[in-house]
């Protein structure tokens, strides 16, 4: 009887030990990072055939020059420049760009390779340039001047002063000549008129020089230049006031133009449609062709229409013929070699694209345009012989299409690389077979706690029963599918939120990046410029609403806010405020109706005013029943040279917009101005300790406010730092760095970690970039700290103050720290660097107390390291180990479900996640540790307890009667 | 006669010495404020407040006799706010800094604090002010106290840190490794400076009283 109760309790303890298990499927194992290679959204595109090899060139808004496989979208090569790019041409097995505001960098890249041939610097904004026919030689345009530079020599072959009355902007090359044309502004005596300077391409010396095409500019869209091979190079134009088309062949003064009406092409064509039209040019590689090609673009019965127009010679006639025609806005057309065109235009499904030339083929390319926007460019390719089309869309999506497929050959999707902001949201795992089952039965009806465990054991006493069914198969073999939206049970499945400068919201998953959708925000038809993305709701619990993300940003003298459900994509929402946003954040209210975070946005004004969203007056409520008064601050912006602070008021009754009272004025001292501000970022003033255990185990406080802010100024004699209280306005420390600046190519980076303060800037003397740290305690004295229960920052709290100074491990160009769940896991240092790597230093070799020489053994107790002034560029803490994250200006770190691990996100150019554990893996079983031997010893345990029992038993009993 | 002629003289000059070090010591006021408290809705002044260049600070309070009155106070917000004026003496600027007026609503006496920063020569870039506590603010008090005490801090701007780094090592120009430290010296070859004249005064001196004893024993 025993020995049954025995065995049945033994069997219960056993079914207790029995869990869930979860574990890794093997196309999981060791992927714990993935990398994106991005270009950004093309200024222009290019494709060429260069040694067999067929490449589609671009350069981008990111100053990006790159060349993508046609077959297959991949970046054969890329080189991020620092400046922008204002030209790309490719000839031949050359790209030449152009590129700087101050300075002209031209530079002839490898087609195929992609290497630099060679480059030369020349003072003066890079305005145009060209390459010389036959040669190797470049001519540009570099300021006020016109240069001639060739590969042998980095000073120019020769030089030529142009009038400066001028702006010269196009080079055209025909033959020996050089035709530099610019714009020549209106004077008293004379309209505005192009100036055309004609220059011998071998000597520079000028040959004509003339004034033509009357009140037209040229990027007015209302004049083209067109090169041909063989019979020179023309100007087609129309005056403001004028139907017919101006044709002037560069160089020929007399007849100074030919005129052509524009009906002989496009006979529907009338006077009031003639006068609002405009022509565009279309890049064609004058040496594949004798032909030239413009486009011209006009409205009809509210509809717009693309007609590409082919000029040609027919003897000494001059002749004009469409090629084709589209339904379609804008610059749409694209050309390939010989007669090929292609012309692609946007319709509410998707878009339509036509090629006409000496294959005829035709297709739509089927897309939501509310996910991509607008088609605003296309080329045209060759696979294999096939055509294929390239269509960027407004958002930055590039797709391939080819003919009979209406699913894209490939795509890119370009917005992520003007990303300014990324929410990551929390997953729910994929419900368990059980929780299935109950939510099909009645989804309304949620099942208790005790119910789920019940169906979660019922369930899997049922896929036990199938596995034995099967013939004890081997488990886990069958990997259920985990989309972007699927969590997982450590957190380590998030779902990231991107919002771009170019109107995209794009979701991709954070464990593999893969796309969970996008959407396009546009007001009309120009994009939103999206700032800020918020996570409004979290859907943690099964069977809660839908999570909710908000993207915040800047149309044409509105404010746009989308909400979005988070999982599917859906717009929830779209508001378009009548009113320029200054500052958008997150208010500790919501909103009782929809359950929504509610945001501020502060409307600026003499008198600033805070909108919230959304905007009703359960949300008004919510934020006025808030316990605390609620502050903001203005003029923390580059260039400013006061820091307010104000506090939101609740009048009775409440309006729609709640005034804001100015608090306190931090003006900076005279001769500074304000060149960064930072604040806690994603919860990086939370903290776990209270304050530093000493060697001598006693405490030193930290100093805790999660008001915290800096300030960074520029000076004369370097940058000025000032932590402030940003309720109070209260000044907590300020120190003054000498030979230090900041500049557009040495910026000033910022971040606050708990109590300290971590920056980065450029200092002049020694040169060099440095890290400081600032770190703000209670008091000097150990074990002596503010006793007031309730900490207010409107009380004086004048905190002690340790910093310290170290050399940087390389040019920053993003910093950050990691965070865990609950900040017990020591925090890495995040260093997104220039270089591309993404570096992860432990916080104690930036702790500012470290000593100048050997530490104590007190010190030693504390982790305390001797000061060594070189941060490491330790190859083992580069996160992203061969990867190099290009164009880094966001690192963003949030906990997992592990408290020792966090992810970590960088993009700016190029996106990369990872995980990492600051601490080690403390709280994870580590990969060698055997489950079995665990199983074995405790059933050996349970066995030998159930033995020796009788035996122990028996022993006392013998005793007793002893 | 002469012997006192010098002391005299010698005397006076140590007085004179003493009286330049002291004017020395006394410290240059860098700046020097009109302290004005807001009271019924006008701003008295309560105090002078001045600034060393030395790093110190002195507050000095007013009489209650006819003290001077802020005479433009439109633009400063006074509403639920106990505000104070700065007014320096040396230059236009004006600092004007706030608290809660319930935080003076107590019935023990008010203490004041001035945090005034300063650049690296002393001129005062800004200033904070608390007074009272904000525990008053859940006081039911409503009368609010003078204040009683003034307490002034005074934070220069720090210089930043710098990397402390180490001297760059030595390299042999003519190997181009880094220079080996000579290795250390023995105590003799380190000191011998010292013990050899000791060692030759000993050896030369020291003769004549040992002669002087040997006599006496005889």
């Amino acid at each position: 009887m025993h020995f049954l109760v025995q065995t049945v309790l033994a069997v219960l303890l056993l079914g207790c030990c029995l869990q869930s298990v979860y574990g890794l499927f093997p196309d999981e194992a060791g992927r714990i990072d993935w990398y994106r290679a991005q270009i950004g959204v093309p200024t222009k595109l290019i494709p060429h055939t260069a040694n067999d090899t067929s490449l589609l060139y671009a350069s981008t808004q990111r100053n990006v020059v790159a060349a993508l496989r046609v077959d297959d979208g991949q970046i054969a090569w890329r080189h991020v420049l620092d400046e922008p790019i204002r030209t790309l041409l490719v000839r031949d097995e050359r790209v030449l760009t152009q590129s700087g505001a101050n300075e002209s960098h031209v530079r002839v890249w490898d087609a195929a390779g992609g290497s630099l041939s060679w480059q030369v610097s020349v003072p003066g904004a890079g305005r145009a340039a060209a390459f010389v026919r036959g040669s190797s030689d470049v001519i540009a345009v570099a300021g006020d001047t016109l240069v001639r530079l060739t590969p042998e020599s980095s000073s120019p072959v020769w030089e030529l002063g142009l009038n400066n009355t001028a702006v010269y902007q196009r080079i055209v090359i025909h033959d020996d000549s050089v035709f530099v044309i610019g714009d020549a502004p209106a004077t008293r005596k004379r309209k505005r008129r192009l100036h055309v300077v004609q220059v011998e391409a071998s000597t520079g010396v000028v040959q004509l020089q003339y004034d033509t095409a009357e009140e037209v500019a040229l990027r007015g869209g209302s004049v083209v230049a067109l090169e041909t091979r063989d019979y020179g190079a023309y100007l087609v134009w129309r005056e403001p006031k004028n139907i017919l088309w101006y044709v002037h062949r560069l160089g020929m003064t007399s007849p100074m133009w030919e005129i052509y009406h524009a009906k002989l092409v496009e006979v529907e064509l009338m006077p009031p449609e003639m006068l609002s039209s405009t022509i565009s040019e279309v890049d064609i590689d004058p040496g594949l062709k004798n032909t030239a090609r413009f486009t011209l673009t006009y409205e009809k019965d509210s509809k717009t229409k693309t007609v590409v127009v082919e000029m040609f010679r027919d003897g000494d006639r001059l002749e004009m013929r469409k090629i084709a025609s589209f339904l379609a806005p804008g610059r749409l057309v694209a050309a390939g070699p010989e007669h090929t065109v292609v012309a692609a235009r946007s319709a509410e499904s998707g878009a339509t694209w036509r090629i006409r030339g000496s294959e005829k083929h035709s297709g739509d390319f089927v897309y939501a345009r509310s996910s991509y926007g607008d088609v605003v460019r296309t080329a045209l390719t060759f696979v294999n012989g096939q055509p294929h089309v390239v269509v960027q869309t407004a958002s930055g999506l590039l797709a391939a299409l080819q003919p009979g497929s209406d699913a894209p050959v490939w795509s890119r999707n370009e917005a992520l690389a003007h990303a300014a902001d990324m929410a990551l949201l929390e997953l729910l795992p994929p419900a368990s077979s059980a929780e299935h089952a109950a939510q099909e039965t009645d989804p309304s009806v949620q099942p208790s706690a005790v119910a789920r465990f019940v169906l979660r054991w019922l369930a899997a006493a049922r896929a036990l029963g199938n596995w034995a069914a099967s013939g004890f198969g081997i488990a886990g073999t069958h990997r259920p599918a985990l989309g972007p939206t699927d969590g997982d049970h450590f957190g380590f499945r998030k779902l990231a939120v991107f919002g771009s400068a170019t109107g995209a919201v794009t979701a991709v998953g954070s464990q593999d990046g893969a796309h969970a959708w996008s959407h396009h925000l546009a007001v009309g038809r120009a994009p939103v410029r999206i700032e800020h993305v918020f996570v409004a709701r979290s859907g943690h619990v099964l069977g809660d609403a839908a999570p909710v993300v908000v993207a915040v940003g800047r149309g044409r003298n509105s404010t746009v806010v989308a909400a979005f459900d988070a999982l599917t994509g859906n717009v929830l929402s779209q508001d378009v405020l009548p009113f320029v946003y200054v500052r958008a954040f997150e208010l500790p209210a919501t909103d009782s109706a929809s359950g929504l975070r509610v945001l501020g946005l502060v409307v600026d004004g003499s008198e600033p005013r805070l909108a919230v969203w959304p905007a009703t007056s359960d949300a008004v409520d919510a934020v006025c029943a808030f316990g605390s008064p609620l502050f903001f601050e203005l003029g923390d912006t580059a260039g400013s040279t006061a820091v307010r602070g104000y506090r939101i008021e609740c009048s009775s009754p409440r309006e729609p917009q709640l005034p804001a009272r100015l608090e306190w004025e931090f003006a900076l001292p005279a001769g500074e101005r304000l060149v960064s501000a930072a604040r806690y970022e994603n919860g990086a003033q939370h903290t776990a300790l209270q304050g530093r255990v000493l060697g001598d185990r006693r405490v030193l406080y930290k100093y805790l406010n999660p008001h915290l802010g800096m300030l960074a100024t520029q000076h004369e004699q370097g940058i000025g730092v000032y932590v402030i209280d940003r309720v109070s306005g209260r000044l907590l420390h300020s120190a003054v760095h000498e030979y230090a600046s900041v500049s557009r190519a040495h910026p000033f980076l910022a971040t606050l970690s708990e109590n300290r303060v971590i920056y980065q800037f450029w200092q002049g003397l020694p040169e060099g970039y440095v890290t400081a740290v600032i770190e703000l305690f209670e008091s000097d004295r150990p074990d002596t700290r503010d006793e007031r229960t309730v900490v207010s920052s409107s009380d004086l709290r004048v905190p002690s103050v340790h910093s310290a100074a170290f050399v940087s491990p390389g040019a920053a160009t993003a910093l950050g720290t990691t965070r865990t769940g609950s900040s017990i896991t020591t925090r890495d240092v995040l260093f997104g660097l220039a270089s591309g790597k993404l570096l992860a230093l432990p916080d104690a070799l930036l702790d500012p107390r470290r000593p100048m020489r050997a530490p104590t053994k007190d010190e030693q107790a504390e982790g305390l390291m001797e000061y060594a002034a070189p941060l490491p560029l330790d190859p083992r803490r580069v996160l992203s180990h061969q990867h190099m994250v290009a164009g880094i200006r966001h690192v963003v770190s949030e906990p997992t479900h592990l408290e020792s691990t966090a992810v970590v996100a960088a993009f700016g150019l190029d996106v990369f996640f990872t995980r990492t554990s600051p601490s080690g893996g403390f709280d994870q079983l580590a990969p060698s540790f055997s489950k079995a031997n665990l199983v074995i010893t405790t059933l050996a345990l349970a066995a030998g307890c159930l033995l020796g029992a009788p035996m122990v038993r028996r022993k006392l009993t013998n005793r007793a009667w002893a | 006669m002469r012997l006192a002629y010098t002391v005299v003289v010698f005397l006076l000059l140590c007085i004179s010495a003493a009286v330049a070090a002291t004017d020395a010591l006394v410290p240059a006021a860098a700046e020097k404020f009109e302290v004005f408290h807001n009271e019924a809705a006008e701003f008295v002044q309560r105090g002078e407040l001045q600034v060393f260049d030395d790093g110190t600070a002195q507050y000095q309070s007013i009489g209650l006799q006819a003290p001077l009155r802020l005479s433009d106070t439109s633009a400063i917000a006074q509403d639920d706010s106990y505000t104070v004026v700065m007014r320096s003496l040396n230059s236009s600027a004006q600092f004007v800094a706030s608290v809660k007026k319930c935080r003076l609503n107590s019935d023990q006496k008010v203490e004041e604090t001035f945090v005034i920063h300063t650049f690296e020569n002393g001129n005062v870039f800004h200033i904070d002010y608390d007074a009272g506590s904000s525990a008053n603010c859940q006081n039911d008090h409503t009368e609010t106290k003078p204040v009683t005490f003034t307490r002034v801090l005074l934070k220069k701007r720090a210089l930043g840190p710098v990397p402390k780094l180490n001297a760059a090592p030595a390299i042999d120009m003519s190997t181009g490794r880094e220079q080996q430290p000579e290795p250390p010296k023995s105590f003799l070859a380190k000191y011998w400076y010292y013990i050899v004249p000791i060692v030759l005064l000993l050896m030369i001196g020291g003769e004549e009283p040992q002669q002087e004893g040997n006599t006496r024993r005889q």
